[in-house]
């Protein structure tokens, strides 16, 4: 019985520091001791919480946000992906584009931000442009290093065991890269929102980022938190996301193993 | 034991560089159907490189090889390899490494031939999960699923320990006198070339120094008379500073 309360008190440390600051934030802002100019008490950011969502504004705006991540993220990543894997497994597309990417890669997207909004205006390509470019290198690069990265001597075996082609990508290479891939996918998805937050703080007319620059212009605190903390879930939930996939595609690797998934037939 | 005359595999003026570094220079070797011949000598005097060249992985910077009779131009396909890392694919299970290149109607195959290694029971592990031997079963089963007719070891046993590879030169044997594929061994293991191999043949400046036959019965052990002999004759040659050519056979039995 003791040892039980002591594992369960074991897993639930983690919480502990979040779980304390949370309430002494409630105290010290129903005390005063912070004031409401500073931060809203959670109790506000809940209440805010509760009545966007029942107006509906709250799912519409994440909602926005998800469609233009999602968008940039898929073509974006599509591009980086196919431009990684044609210049990691033919040497004339590496040595004809390669050069050109990594010139690319070295401007800061964000500095576009002037140049696309005079492009496109504050309409949706702009957004999603951004998002597009921001996913694009680390993909790119991490497919690219990936694919170049492949055991050499995997492939040698490959190739005398009667693979070739398409059999030999599917078999060897494209596995032997998928670790590295996946890194790319993880980290374009943390570039994605911070793109997209930005974006969307300078010009929108929905979305999160909206929502938090017009709850500014009325001082409505709470919202504004509010938007924060979606954003800071919605990172969250792509983490996980990449995570998963790390764990369903990567349970071969010895880095990856999360316990026993190997004992399938036993 | 069936063995006929016929050259399997046979080469000569074989000549191999890397760079300006000459590996072989002007190597010939006849090697026969179902023949065991094991390749010695120090590190580095080109035994894998030879393993290479007949497997197509490379081809000589000047002589011919030819594959029974046919001169080789790309890969060999009546030989299978099998590499001293096992090179195992670690996101395949085991049954899907043994069937690499075959599909899937070849799983019930794989199985027999997992059980003829002693496997069956870890189809379904990965190979990260396995021990340097198993890897090297699984490896060896891989092979035998393309019944090849030409067998290349590439130091299959040179990262295990004593016992387990006391077990696999026993699992070589078998499967040698079972499948009766012409069957080249590299290694640098002296004893067990002589435990092994018909034909011991040395490799020493980049030429075949000396090919010793090895008369002793089948299943050989460590302590059979001749044995020894055997391996101490080699290992002469192997030491030997000036390379005086023999190519004799030993009379001892």
């Amino acid at each position: 019985m003791l040892k039980r309360i002591k594992q369960t008190a074991m897993n639930l440390r983690p919480w502990a520091i979040p779980v304390l600051l949370l309430m002494s934030w409630q105290l010290f802002t129903k005390w005063g001791l912070i004031s409401a100019r500073v931060l809203p008490a959670p109790t506000e950011v809940l209440a805010a919480f509760i009545d966007l969502l029942k107006t509906g504004e709250l799912i519409h705006h994440v909602w926005v946000s998800l469609w233009r991540a999602l968008t940039g993220f898929a073509i974006g990543g599509s591009i980086g992906f196919i431009f990684g894997l044609l210049n990691g497994l033919f040497r004339p597309a590496e040595m004809t584009f390669d050069t050109s990417i990594q010139m690319l890669r070295n401007i800061p997207h964000l500095a576009l931000v002037p140049l696309v909004i005079l492009w496109f205006g504050i309409g949706e390509e702009a957004k999603i442009f951004l998002v597009a470019v921001a996913v694009l290198f680390p993909v790119y690069l991490n497919t690219f290093h990936g694919i170049k990265n492949v055991d050499k001597g995997l492939m040698e075996m490959g190739k005398t065991y009667g693979l070739s082609g398409w059999s030999l990508f599917s078999q060897v290479i494209f596995p032997g890269a998928l670790s590295s891939i996946l890194v790319g996918v993880r980290y374009s998805l943390g570039v994605m929102w911070i793109t997209l937050i930005v974006a969307e703080t300078i010009s929108s007319t929905s979305g999160i980022g909206y929502m938090a620059m017009t709850a500014r212009e009325f001082y409505q605190m709470n919202v504004i938190v509010l938007a924060i903390l979606m954003y800071a879930l919605l990172g969250k939930v792509s983490d996980m996301i990449a995570r998963f996939m790390e764990r369903k595609w990567l349970v071969w690797h010895p880095s990856y193993q999360f316990g026993n998934t190997s004992d399938r037939g036993k | 034991m069936v063995k006929t005359n016929t050259a399997h595999l046979q080469m000569s003026g074989i000549e191999k560089r890397f760079g300006s570094i000459k590996v072989l220079k002007g190597l010939d070797l006849t090697i026969h159907e179902g023949e065991f011949v094991a390749v010695v000598g120090k590190s580095g005097c080109g035994k894998s490189t030879l393993l290479r060249l007949i497997a197509g992985l490379d081809k000589p910077s000047s002589g011919t090889i030819f594959v029974a009779g046919e001169p080789l131009t790309t890969l060999n396909r009546e030989a299978r390899i099998v590499f001293q890392d096992g090179r195992l694919l670690p996101w395949k299970r085991v049954l899907d490494n043994v069937i690499l290149g075959l599909g899937k109607s070849a799983k019930d195959e794989a199985m027999k031939v997992l059980e003829d290694v002693g496997l069956v029971e870890r189809t379904e592990e990965w190979p990260g999960k396995l021990s340097g031997g198993q890897k090297q079963r699984v490896a060896l089963a891989r092979a035998l699923m393309h019944k090849p007719k030409i067998l290349l070891l590439d130091e299959p046993l040179g990262a295990l320990d004593a016992l387990t590879r006391m077990e696999m030169q026993k699992l070589m044997e078998r499967l040698w006198l079972k499948h009766q594929f012409t069957t080249l061994l590299v290694t640098h293991d002296v004893e067990e070339a002589v435990l092994l191999a018909d034909r011991v043949v040395l490799i020493k400046d980049g030429k075949i120094d000396s090919d010793v036959r090895v008369p002793l019965k089948r299943p050989r052990h460590k302590n059979q008379i001749g044995f020894g002999a055997i391996v101490e004759h080699i290992l002469q040659q192997i030491l030997e500073k000036k390379s005086e050519k023999t190519s004799a056979s030993l009379g001892y039995v």
